[in-house]
């Protein structure tokens, strides 16, 4: 909860209760896919417009995570997915900033709550070990006693690491910027907290960056000749 | 910046962040679970250390491996090399 907003359910499906992030999130998800929609509905074999630069961008990243991950049909089995929890951070970090947004009552971008962090860790957590699996099979497992059994207790806590920081650096990251946001704009409004949102603009990217930087080194690692 | 060091600067970047961020969280893992345990024993601290410190070998086993895993796959980097020439 940040200065003045409250936490309760916004509404209810049935007894599920609905609050503020997950409904940011459905119209980030919404966002997101809309703009998909519109890049992909009359694709044409010389294309044009959005077409033109979604392939570009696509290409880019199928380069880039081939690079960070040697293998490229593993980099081409996982960047759909290290694409959108890069889009998804993205356009979350960003979302604090959309000008009136802190005039919505309730309102915080979803990546300042460590719920949401968390949820993407353990995605990138549980695929991880599928990668690790689908690739070597049983042998993946031998990687929890390598080089000896005596190292399966860091081998473990390693493991349990990962997330653990993705969850606490992305949420650290932007819920602090968020605070700062808030004090300034209660301190003194206007000019000083924008100075300090244009650099939320490099840190929101930087955040999203090393999110999906991480996950495709740890599917690297799980996926490579060491297992 | 030669031909081998931009291709590679992703991974570069990723091991940077993957070794800091690992050894940090990893220290702060066992610590924290060392911290719990001693309020929950009554054993003095004694926990404490001993999780910081198995935090710590985490930390330096993932820089190991990374820099193992570093050697084989960018022996001397040979790119340099040719690119000198």
């Amino acid at each position: 909860m940040i200065f003045g907003m409250f936490d309760g359910p916004l509404f209810y499906l049935g007894p599920i209760p609905v609050d503020h992030l997950v409904v940011t999130e459905w119209v980030l998800i919404a966002l997101i896919g809309t703009i998909g929609y519109f890049a992909t509905r009359d694709m044409q074999m010389v294309p044009r417009g959005l077409q033109n630069a979604f392939e570009m961008i696509i290409l880019w990243t199928y380069d880039f995570f081939t690079q960070l991950m040697d293998k490229e049909h593993v980099a081409k089995k996982w960047a759909p997915l290290l694409t959108a929890f890069f889009l998804f951070i993205l356009c979350s970090n960003y979302s604090g900033l959309v000008p009136g947004a802190a005039n919505i009552p309730g309102y915080q971008p979803p990546t300042s709550n460590w719920n949401v962090t968390m949820t993407l860790a353990l995605i990138t957590f549980f695929s991880v070990h599928i990668a690790g699996l689908s690739e070597h099979g049983g042998h993946y497992f031998k990687h929890f006693v390598s080089p000896s059994p005596a190292m399966l207790p860091l081998n473990l806590i390693e493991e349990v690491a990962h997330p653990l920081s993705l969850t606490v650096r992305l949420f650290g990251n932007i819920f602090g910027e968020e605070m700062v946001i808030a004090f300034l704009l209660f301190l003194a409004p206007f000019i000083i907290p924008s100075a300090i949102m244009g650099l939320s603009l490099l840190l929101g990217a930087i955040q999203a960056i090393v999110f999906t930087i991480l996950s495709a080194s740890y599917i690297a690692a799980a996926t490579g000749e060491g297992h | 910046m030669t031909q081998g060091q931009k291709k590679h600067w992703a991974r570069a970047l990723s091991d940077a962040i993957n070794m800091v961020t690992t050894t940090a969280a990893a220290i702060g893992l066992c610590g924290y679970g060392g911290y719990w345990l001693d309020m929950k024993l009554g054993t003095d601290r004694w926990l404490t250390v001993i999780g910081v410190l198995l935090g710590v070998a985490t930390g330096m086993k993932v820089m190991w491996d990374k820099m193992s895993t570093n050697q084989n796959t960018f022996p001397g980097d040979k790119s340099q090399d040719k690119d000198k020439r």
